[in-house]
């Protein structure tokens, strides 16, 4: 087989012209196929520390609580307990901390939003909030009481700086207007669309203000080391929790604020638990990632069949003009089979090659992109690519995927050429040379 | 020592005309009196609502009600794009029609109604002694009126959107003139006036039901924002039995 590859990779360099527009063709997919799922990689990677930064942990156990039929709070109870059954359930977790959800208006001198508001603990949470970049002020002066910490494009449409009070309003779960002064201790930089959807408050405020106790909370949130065993971890929380005696909601993998009316219409009163991961609560943000699937797919046929029909095309001629060279490969002995493995090898080496050339220079290019930290001055373009600044992230699968798959359809574009050429007659073959 | 006698002389006088805890009930349950109807109401109203910054919005809605049995419903008449919205109450709950996805979604007493700074209670009968514990203040000069100072906490197991309202009532005529709005920490979040009533006989209730012509919503959060209600052809006639439905808030829609 090794003889084969000889041939093959000095033929290639004899018809350097055909291997050179060929070639190229092949890297320039390549390049455009690697930057493209690196962007999708991006987005993923993003929409993930957005996510586990702003909203969840990579497993969370959350779930609503209804004082009459018709209502749904996004409270759970017997929060010492659930936390401490998520550390023996989970006794690899990171980190385990609580948040309380709450929901309302902020209210500026010079305008207002209305927005989900995280309560947190920032003592226990430092590790995680170290992803959030601070553009003014102090995260931990939110250990103290009557503190907001917000992004700057929410700190824009405030009109607020550091320093300023604003009034926080929010219904209680009794349905009643509750509001607090709070001042904006500080502003951090924004981390793409989802963090249009965020900002803190103290834990202990967010209780006051929902008039809640001490032992309830919104969600236990569970970090793990390698968030690639989320599924696992996850089934075996929900086990564990249904094994301690607590009612589950059935999965649903979509954000608490689409439960609502669900939960609501439903017939239980009391506490319900449920189990969700970090994609489940920025899944109506998933459209992003499946239209860049199908675009990148998409493309990926349309550009793979023009460069297989490319190489067809350029084994014709190559045949063609070998036919004296294939003649006296068959006259000196060489089998039709051989020949087909031959000219299958070829396009072979030539792909690879190029695909490997491809893929070091799209990688190259991404790290260069992101070594220049692109900002994103499009608001649309932001939303779709959730973050401010053009980040692409490899991703080593998907290299490989595109590897394999750019080799594999160019080399089967060379499967009917070289089988042509397998059938041509060593006479007539030989009757070609001058 | 003189002062000081005229100090203590003026307290007992002030405390001699002030109300008492039955007083200021009977107050309370005659303002609500005032404006129950004990049968069925039909109004024409205009909101015209006020955002900072932003143009006027005015819609035009049917009100109509039956006391007795505490049913309430919106139907929103203009303009075009807000044409066959509507709110229906039954028992405790709100309803919020959608004409456009068909879909019904349960809101609460907070609901801004049509998106404006209006709540169902600005539009519905007054529960102002049902709901609420008054407590005498003292009495102000409101303009040209002489006016009853009170403030109400919500009373306990009893959901309100704001659990503190301060009132201050015509003397005379015992109809609101201005009410505020609290929120749970005591913040101040609306303040309402009551410049014109309007008399209308009631055939269900065989007197007089006094009702506001005119509320003037002033947002104390977010100022600049304003909500003018102006309540028109108010009728007191019966409404026909079965039209405090969903089918016929769907059926008005079309």
């Amino acid at each position: 087989m090794g003889i084969f590859f000889t041939i093959g990779f000095r033929s290639l360099i004899k018809h350097k012209t055909h291997s050179l527009i060929l070639g190229s063709a092949i890297i320039s997919v390549t390049i455009l196929l690697i930057i493209i799922t690196n962007v999708t990689s991006g987005i993923q990677d993003t929409m993930m520390k957005g996510s586990t930064t702003l909203f969840s942990g990579h497993v969370n156990i959350t779930g609503f609580f209804k004082t009459s039929t018709s209502s749904a709070a996004p409270v759970i109870t017997d929060l010492a307990r659930l936390r401490k059954l998520a550390r023996e359930i989970v006794p690899e977790a990171t980190f385990i901390v609580d948040r309380v959800n709450g929901f309302g208006k902020i209210i500026s001198d010079q305008s207002s939003m209305q927005i989900p508001m995280m309560g947190i603990d920032v003592e226990e949470e430092a590790p995680i909030l170290k992803d959030l970049s601070v553009a003014a002020g102090n995260i931990s002066d939110l250990s103290k009481k009557n503190g907001l910490i917000i992004f700057e494009a929410q700190a824009k449409k405030l009109k607020v700086a550091v320093g300023d009070r604003v009034t926080v309003s929010m219904p209680t779960y009794r349905n009643m207007y509750n509001t607090m002064d709070v001042n904006v201790v500080a502003i951090v930089r924004d981390m793409g669309y989802l963090s249009n959807f965020s900002a803190f408050l103290n834990k202990d405020d967010i209780r006051e203000l929902y008039q809640m106790k001490e032992d309830s909370s919104g969600r236990v949130m569970i970090f793990l080391p390698n968030y690639k065993t989320v599924a696992a971890v996850e089934s075996r929380v929900r086990s564990g929790i249904e094994k301690a005696g607590f009612r589950l909601m059935d999965k649903d993998p979509q954000p608490f604020f689409m439960k609502f009316d669900k939960v609501a219409a439903e017939g239980w009163t009391g506490q319900k638990i449920d189990i969700t991961n970090w994609e489940d609560e920025v899944s109506i943000m998933k459209w992003i990632i499946t239209l860049f699937n199908v675009l990148t797919g998409m493309l990926t046929m349309i550009l793979l069949t023009i460069v297989s029909l490319g190489l067809m095309n350029m084994l014709w001629i190559t045949i063609k003009e070998r036919t004296g060279e294939i003649g006296t490969m068959r006259a000196i002995g060489m089998q039709r089979r051989s020949l087909v493995i031959l000219f299958i090898i070829e396009p072979f080496i030539l792909s690879s090659l190029s695909t490997i050339i491809g893929i070091v220079i799209g990688l190259l290019i991404s790290a260069g992109l992101n070594a220049m930290h692109i900002i994103i001055a499009d608001s649309a373009l932001r939303t779709f690519l959730m973050s401010d600044t053009l980040l692409l992230s490899t991703s080593f699968s998907q290299i490989i995927i595109t590897f394999i798959a750019i080799t594999t359809f160019t080399t089967v574009g060379a499967i009917i050429p070289a089988w042509r050429a397998g059938k041509l007659s060593p006479v007539i073959a030989m009757s070609t040379i001058d | 020592m003189n002062h000081f006698f005229v100090v203590i002389l003026f307290l007992m006088a002030a405390n001699l005309y002030a109300l008492t805890e039955a007083e200021t009930s009977a107050i309370i349950k005659t303002v609500d009196d005032l404006q129950r109807n004990s049968g069925d109401y039909t109004s024409l109203c205009y909101i015209k609502d006020t955002e900072k910054g932003k143009e006027p919005r005015l819609n035009q809605a049917l009100v109509y009600r039956r006391d007795t049995d505490n049913k309430f419903m919106i139907l929103f008449t203009k303009p075009k794009e807000d044409a066959g919205k509507g709110y229906l109450k039954i028992d405790k709950n709100l309803w919020n029609y959608e004409p456009s996805t068909g879909k019904w979604d349960r809101k609460t007493e907070r609901e801004r109604i049509g998106g404006t700074n209006s709540r169902r209670g600005d539009f519905d009968e007054s529960k102002l002694s049902e709901e609420f514990t008054a407590v005498y203040d003292g009495d102000e000069k409101l303009g040209d009126y002489d006016a009853y100072k009170f403030t109400l906490a919500g009373k306990n197991g009893v959901d309100v959107p704001y659990p503190v309202l301060k009132l201050w009532v015509d003397k005379a005529s015992k109809n609101i003139l201005k009410r505020e709005e609290y929120s749970l920490s005591k913040k101040l979040m609306r303040t309402s006036f009551y410049p014109k009533w309007m008399k209308k006989f009631s055939p269900s209730k065989k007197s007089d039901v006094w009702i506001p012509e005119e509320i003037r919503i002033f947002d104390e959060l977010e100022k600049g924002n304003t909500t003018i209600i102006l309540i028109k052809e108010v009728d007191l006639n019966t409404l026909p039995e079965n039209m405090f439905t969903k089918a016929w808030v769907e059926s008005k829609s079309k």
